[in-house]
């Protein structure tokens, strides 16, 4: 076997880099704070005033709550990745290290979420909000909601004229593999570079597996500006469980 | 002797506590960096983490190498061509550590980065043959993984994706020692096997 097949073979499906890992990587050789350091530094809630005054300054708000609780109600300009799944990765995949981060947790969960974050060095954490959302009671002008789908509503609304543009955030050997028909793909990892080819105006509807990142892409298209932005409720799982057909390509 | 494997299923990331209880001395490789549940399972041996090592310098998560030497004071262990801006002591093939009647000796095993060692973990009840091979990221899931983001650091090898194919996982060292003679094959990002 040549050098170069065996380059090929150990290559090839390789995942994509994602944008935190060099940070990380020349971390692990420098000196750096401790976790506890850094925790010690960055348990401290804000007041709202006060966060918002970070938010205009260009901090990152991270709001780490489940799909469900967001779409009901969050704080505009919020990015929804939810703890209970990949946090940190998609952390580090969607965040600027190099820029401050506001979290919003549920009740209790505040330390939780800053410590996974400190398990990929992401040391710039500037608080929380204490209380979660309840601080927003005073402040309702801050507060969007999100729209959301079920597949049979879905199912009748791509049946109708005219149907929505479809964006799945898979990757793209999971939309290879199997997805609803007529599927922009564009991977979650890339779509922050790749938003410009997605027509503004036009009624969209993002999915993925089970809907943990169509809610983190749906929320960044609502921070870019875009509204007519809705969410497939329990990604294509809930489609295919729902009897609704998909297409695939041959591998 | 002890051995724990720790899994972080948000990372993928399996890290391990090995306890010579008897010599009173630990040692943790690949830790995650909340480093509390090492140090407190230690404590309850009766064994403080003298020692500290990493696979490789990993791209996917921060190691909790310097907050074990802060903490517990302990030694830090890296490939020998390793280069960091912290001391540590470079793990050239066949270097070991003791911790009392446990021996945990380094093979070289660049491939998934230039600088990966895995470490075979010998215990005076298991004999000749070891008793576990920690391989970092070197394997994955019963195959050889693919290499990982190597960054040009300042005076570090280029870090060529596929520059040595000299360990396979089928023979650990030139003497022919079989995989089948080790009992654990033991990776950062998958469980470990039996």
């Amino acid at each position: 076997m040549s050098r170069e097949r065996f380059i090929d073979i150990v290559t090839a499906d390789q995942p994509d880099t994602l944008a935190y890992f060099t940070y990380d990587a020349v971390l692990n050789a420098r000196e750096r704070p401790t976790l506890e350091q850094a925790l010690e530094r960055e348990l401290a809630p804000p007041t709202l005033a006060r966060l918002r005054e970070l938010v205009d300054a260009g901090a990152q708000l991270v709001d780490t709550r489940d799909p469900p609780g967001f779409a009901g109600a969050h704080m505009r300009g919020a990015v929804n990745i939810g703890l209970d799944g990949s946090y940190a990765t998609w952390c580090g995949t969607i965040l600027d290290h190099e820029r401050p981060v506001v979290l919003i947790a549920e009740p209790g969960r505040e330390v939780e979420a800053t410590t996974r974050l400190g398990r990929i060095g992401f040391d710039n954490i500037a608080g929380y909000l204490a209380g979660g959302m309840q601080p927003l009671d005073r402040a309702p002008e801050l507060i969007e909601r999100a729209r959301r789908v079920s597949a049979a509503t879905l199912g009748e609304l791509l049946a109708s004229a005219p149907p929505p543009l479809m964006l799945d955030v898979r990757t793209k050997r999971e939309w290879r593999l199997g997805r609803i028909d007529g599927a922009v793909n564009i991977p979650l990892s890339r779509l922050a570079h790749e938003l410009a080819r997605l027509p503004n105006a036009w009624p969209l509807v993002v999915y993925c597996a089970t809907g943990y990142r169509s809610a983190i892409a749906s929320s960044l298209m609502r921070r870019a500006g875009r509204r007519a932005v809705t969410d497939l409720v329990g990604g294509i799982r809930a489609w295919e469980s729902a009897g609704l057909p998909t297409a695939s390509t041959d591998l | 002797m002890l051995l724990k494997q720790y899994y972080l299923g948000c990372l993928a990331h399996a890290s391990y506590l090995i306890a010579a209880e008897a010599s009173g001395q630990a040692a943790v490789v690949d830790p995650q960096r909340d480093v509390g549940q090492y140090v407190e399972d230690a404590a309850r041996l009766g064994c403080w983490i003298g020692h500290v090592f990493l696979t490789h310098l990993y791209a996917d998560f921060v190691a909790g190498h310097l907050e074990l030497r802060d903490r517990e004071g302990a030694r830090i262990y890296l490939g020998a061509g390793a280069r960091a801006e912290y001391p540590f002591v470079p793990m050239a093939d066949g270097a070991a550590v003791r911790l009392g009647t446990v021996r945990l000796e380094v093979l070289q095993t660049p491939g998934h980065s230039p600088e990966s060692i895995s470490i075979l973990v010998y215990d005076s009840a298991s004999g000749s043959n070891p008793y576990a091979v920690l391989t970092g990221t070197r394997c994955s899931s019963a195959t050889s993984a693919g290499p990982t983001y190597a960054p040009r650091l300042a005076g570090a090898p280029s870090g060529s994706p596929a520059c040595c194919t000299t360990r396979c996982i089928r023979s650990w060292r030139p003497c022919g020692t079989r995989r089948s003679c080790i009992r654990r094959t033991a990776t950062a990002h998958c469980a470990a096997r039996t």
